[in-house]
């Protein structure tokens, strides 16, 4: 107490928080919890550009597929990296197919209808989780990354709480950075991207000159699952847990992460995603009047203050109507 | 034979009749479970009342404005504890606590739907996921922004009516009045107090959609910017309608705290939310008869999923319930848009069509003639009823049941 400098004694205000080390590891805790978020916010943001659906059906899309991970690479014994790249494929084909046969023919209706039917979806997808695997977590759960308690770089050794990354961690971001470039490359340099952001900036205009509308749809959805299933075997891994549950929080921080970013915007979701992740861990460390528990609210104060000062997001675009 | 469908005016004395009959279901209902059913079923209907009060509210915001709802589950909670706080810590009359729970249930509505509610999009929805996930939490915590929840409310262990957290207060007896007959036991009076109160919130809700704000918001949910235009101010009406709308479900969630006896903070989870909403949908959005058939469905489906072993399929277990709710909700948005309460009204479009009285100064006979397909027939030109095909459809029937 006596060393730290007489500001930082707050009251209200941890003091330990300002401990270089334990500083770091929080730091580094909150950014891979935040590439997590960014993961989820980029499933999100890639059916919000097309549809202007919100999928909330997208977490439990992920745990189904993680499911069928651990049953190729655990219980099959195959390759994880093979495992994933299969679940994939199929999970793109499974999203197209939900976008065309369940959510196009509710495109007539009013907003209410894909939202309902989503949530639908979640409930199917939840209780046939835990109808095929049971209720309890899955252990061993697949390991995309090296993930023993060795796994890790150390960086600071030479004092009381060491301060290390592990390669859970490195994983996570380098997952986030990858999908971003390639997110970047199809959408920007490919004619399909062209298309894509044609239908996302303006579907009727696009229609008109040509561009099958419906199929962009289709391929945003895709995208979604196709994220969403790489993003369910490495959130699984990172926070150790592999139950028909494990998504339930992580789709809402995913939202908040796009919302606060911009819901239609790429670069939004990993600043959000990484925002979020920062708000969920420092304010609890931070704050002595902010409880552990409470990190779901300090999220939601967030995404009020967003929501009130900038609606459209960090990064969002405002959208126009016209009359 | 007579040339079906028959046609009857609003306010004659044929509409009457069938009102009246309405009523004496209603009434007769009333007494079959009071004086027919089992006792302890009587507590379950009880509970059912009081899910479709909150589901009632969930449709003033869901079905008559539009916006999707996914944290009612919070305002139900709040109205619950503020009950449950208030009579077993305080030792409030339980009739009492209900404004005070109203109250609560309004401002937190007011506060979250003011960043929600001004711009257009799904953004009440995103924020009141969080609150539904939120609020078990808090209701648990200990350090609340410094607050001690846990204390007010027992925290994980939750709360009893006849006990509160601390036992200084003498136990709470909701007991038959002097005057009622002997054989009423404690349930049955639970029962017909809920069933007044709903039945009171089942009206003035039914006023409030049909007056003008109503009209208003049900214009702005079928088209904002024409609602605008024409002097809606859409903001300030979504927040004073998301706001009422958590006030009821409030209310709903202080008769709960008496119907239920014990709660505690994983009964107002996000699943309570979806129950609401899978309830709703089912049993007709934008309707004042769907929140009470759906309060229904939603208080007796998992009995009936769960204990009776059906043929075939035998009984359901645990997560299983979660799959029912789920085929539910995308059968009913794909076979049955509007719900129960629209099939049922499609049904009886076949066999009786009511008009709306005519002004005096127009003549009746020739549109009594073209009322075959009037704009009171649930169908919309899509051929899908409903509001989840944004038709406005007049309602035909207040408190016929």
């Amino acid at each position: 107490m006596e060393s730290l400098p007489a500001l930082l004694a707050f009251p209200g205000i941890e003091d330990n928080f300002f401990t270089l080390t334990l500083f770091l590891q929080n730091l580094t805790n909150a950014l891979a919890n935040g590439a997590v978020y960014a993961l989820m916010a980029l499933t999100v943001v890639m059916i919000y550009k097309t549809t202007g659906h919100l999928n909330f059906a997208q977490g439990e899309m992920a745990m189904f597929c993680t499911f069928v991970v651990f049953v190729l690479a655990i219980e099959q014994g195959l390759n994880v990296w093979l495992a994933i790249g299969i679940v994939v494929i199929a999970a793109m084909i499974v999203g197209a197919a939900f976008e065309r046969f369940l959510i196009q023919p509710l495109e007539s209706r009013s907003v209410l209808a894909p939202v309902i039917l989503t949530l639908g979806l979640f409930f199917v997808l939840n209780g046939g989780a835990a109808t095929i695997w049971g209720t309890q977590p899955k252990t061993p759960i697949p390991a995309p990354f090296p993930g023993g308690l060795d796994d890790k770089i150390d960086v600071i050794t030479d004092r009381a709480p060491n301060f290390f990354i592990t390669y859970k961690a490195l994983g996570v971001w380098i997952t986030v950075a990858v999908l971003v470039i390639l997110l970047n490359l199809l959408l920007k340099r490919t004619k399909l991207g062209l298309a894509y952001r044609a239908v996302a900036a303006n579907a009727e205009s696009a229609l008109i000159v040509g561009i099958p509308v419906k199929r962009m749809l289709m391929l945003g959805w895709a995208l979604a699952a196709g994220i969403g299933a790489i993003a369910g075997a490495i959130i699984a891994q990172y926070r150790n847990v592999l139950d028909f549950n494990f998504m339930g929080a992580v789709l809402l921080f995913g939202f908040a992460a796009a919302c606060v970013g911009g819901f239609d915007s790429i670069k939004g979701a990993v600043f959000g995603g990484l925002l979020v992740g920062i708000v969920e861990t420092f304010a609890p460390a931070l704050f002595t009047f902010v409880g552990n528990e409470l990190a779901l609210v300090m999220v939601l104060l967030v995404i009020l203050i967003v929501l009130y000062f900038r609606p459209q997001g960090l990064f969002g675009t405002k959208r126009v109507e016209r009359v | 034979m007579r040339n079906l469908p028959v046609v009857i005016q609003r306010g004659s004395a044929p509409h009457r009749a069938l009102q009246l009959i309405g009523v004496l279901a209603l009434a007769g209902g009333y007494l079959v479970v009071v004086d027919v059913l089992e006792n302890f079923s009587a507590l379950r209907w009880a509970t059912a009342l009081t899910l479709a009060i909150a589901i009632q509210g969930l449709n003033i915001v869901t079905g008559y404005s539009g916006q999707i709802s996914v944290g009612h589950s919070a305002f139900f909670g709040i109205g619950a504890y503020t009950t449950m706080i208030l009579v077993a810590d305080h030792g409030w009359p339980f009739l009492a606590t209900l404004p005070v729970a109203g109250a609560f249930g309004f401002i937190v509505g007011f506060v979250l739907g003011i960043p929600a509610l001004r711009i257009r999009g799904l953004y009440l929805a995103l924020i009141t996921l969080g609150l539904a996930l939120a609020f078990p939490a808090i209701i648990k915590s200990d350090n609340f922004f410094g607050i001690d929840f846990a204390s007010l409310t027992g925290g994980s262990n939750g709360m009893s009516i006849t006990g509160g957290t601390v036992t200084s207060v003498e136990g709470f007896r909701w007991a038959p009045p002097s005057w009622a007959p002997d054989s009423w036991t404690s349930n049955d009076w639970i029962f017909t107090t809920l069933f007044l109160i709903a039945i009171v919130l089942f009206a003035l809700t039914s006023n409030l959609v049909r007056s003008r704000v109503g009209r208003g918001l049900v214009a702005m949910r079928d088209n904002e910017t024409g609602a605008a235009v024409s002097g809606v101010y859409p903001a300030q009406y979504k927040v004073l309608a998301f706001a009422t709308s958590a006030l009821v479900t409030s209310i709903g969630g202080g008769c709960f705290a008496l119907a239920a006896t014990t709660i505690g903070p994983d009964t107002f989870g996000l699943q309570r939310s979806i129950e609401f909403i899978a309830g709703l949908v089912i049993g007709g959005v934008a309707t004042i008869l769907g929140p009470a058939i759906g309060g229904i469905l939603v208080e007796w489906l998992p009995y009936w999923a769960f204990e009776i072993d059906w043929p075939i399929i035998g009984s359901l277990q645990g997560p299983q319930a979660g799959i029912l709710y789920g085929v539910l909700l995308i059968l009913i948005v794909f076979f049955m848009p509007g719900g129960i309460v629209y099939g049922l009204r499609f049904l009886r479009a076949k066999f009786l069509v009511i008009v709306p009285r005519l002004p005096a100064s127009r003549v009746a006979t020739p549109i009594a003639a073209e009322a075959g397909e009037p704009e009171l027939t649930p169908s919309s030109p899509s051929g899908a009823p409903a509001v989840l095909a944004s038709t406005p459809v007049q309602q035909p029937q207040g408190e016929q049941s």
